[in-house]
């Protein structure tokens, strides 16, 4: 199902909820340093090249590492604490959401909180922090309501395509408009 | 005005006025016109001249078809709860009924019974729709913070006596801003349906009629 209807009314729908900006997020305390930086630049990202420029504000404060006592569960969603959390491929959580979908996830997003499978090794190669700088990207876009797009050339496009983009690009601009308006 | 004191104050000003003079002055129909113009009052068979049908109730129970808690996320419903209730209708306008609830420990419900359908000395109300304001804390799914819920069920009403009913309702609670469950919580919201599906409360209980 393509075409650019779906991720219009997606757009729209979301709209509906629109969460108030900006929005605060911690980044889990569990990530290495490496995620840690990465994460980070995702956050400045999000403000650098959406909030900013399209608003005059940044959309994303953030409030520095988190720890959650247990780590993530289900219920952190709802708890109003925004938090990029890293989720073991191995846990509870991870294993319910790819057997409940039939697909297995680097990363997931809602407004609630920020999920990230992928991890960094000991010594990352710039393609793989390349990688996890964008899937955080595309979570935090989530985050910030952002639906999926079809176009390659967009941090949030749906597939598992470009992983090189290194900042939100002018389609994932127009999305955010769509969203939030822009001012317009 | 909150909304409880609200409910609590259009409950006390909709069951006071017990005499039908009272309304007399509005219209120049006499007593017996009056009468015959409603149509029967309680659930008691016979009468049928009150200008108001007031029924209080109390019934309690739980959430039966809730899972022991060994799931991914620990239910957070009332398996057992209380309810009172005032169900008021004036038959002269609409056989509809009006219920105001008090749950104990949760909040209070305003619930429209309609779908009505008398076999013998029991009575049927089919479609129940209102909302649910969780004053304390919600019944179904309390981990999900939240003020108001939409309450749906049915229930059944048995004649014992002139006055006197056994009664029964099921009623299933989910919160109103639904979109925002889902927006919030994901794939993981499914986890919070299914713990609304499971956990409709079953209650019974007894009504007395006026």
């Amino acid at each position: 199902m393509g075409g650019r209807g779906l991720p219009l009314v997606a757009a729209l729908a979301l709209g509906a909820c629109t969460p108030d900006l900006p929005r605060n997020i911690h980044v889990d305390a569990t990530f290495s340093a490496d995620e840690v930086e990465l994460a980070e630049e995702a956050i400045r990202q999000a403000n650098d090249r959406l909030g900013v420029p399209l608003l005059g504000h940044a959309v994303l404060v953030d409030n520095g590492l988190y720890t959650d006592a247990d780590g993530f569960h289900y219920d952190d969603f709802g708890d109003d604490v925004g938090v990029i959390y890293a989720l073991d491929s191995k846990s509870a959580e991870y294993t319910w959401l790819a057997d409940t979908n039939d697909r297995d996830y680097q990363g997931y997003g809602t407004l609630g909180d920020v999920l990230v499978t992928v991890r960094l090794g000991p010594n990352p190669t710039d393609a793989q922090r390349a990688h996890f700088r964008q899937v955080v990207m595309h979570e935090l876009g989530h985050y910030l309501g952002l639906p999926h797009t079809s176009d390659h050339d967009a941090v949030m496009y749906s597939g598992s395509g470009r992983l090189e983009l290194d900042t939100y690009t002018s389609k994932d601009q127009a999305a955010f408009c769509l969203v939030y308006g822009c001012g317009g | 005005m909150r909304l409880p004191t609200l409910l609590v104050a259009t409950s006390i000003a909709v069951a006071a006025p017990a005499r039908a003079d009272d309304f007399l002055p509005q219209t120049a129909l006499p007593k017996a016109a009056l009468a015959a113009t409603s149509h029967g009052g309680g659930g008691d068979g016979g009468g049928g001249s009150s200008l108001i049908d007031l029924t209080l109730g109390v019934e309690a129970g739980g959430a039966p078809l809730l899972r022991a808690p060994d799931g991914p996320v620990a239910a957070t419903t009332a398996r057992t709860s209380v309810a009172l209730f005032a169900r008021v209708s004036i038959p002269m306008i609409s056989e509809r009924i009006v219920e105001v609830s008090w749950v104990p420990r949760h909040g209070w419900g305003l619930m429209l019974e309609s779908g009505d359908l008398r076999l013998g000395a029991v009575k049927l109300h089919l479609l129940d729709l209102g909302v649910f304001y969780d004053s304390t804390s919600p019944i179904t799914v309390s981990r999900v913070a939240r003020r108001w819920d939409v309450a749906v069920g049915a229930g059944a009403e048995l004649t014992m006596r002139r006055h006197l009913s056994l009664v029964a309702d099921a009623r299933m609670f989910a919160p109103i801003d639904i979109w925002s469950v889902v927006t919030r919580y994901g794939d993981t919201a499914r986890l919070i349906g299914d713990e609304i599906m499971h956990g409709g409360q079953l209650w019974v209980g007894a009504a007395y009629h006026w």
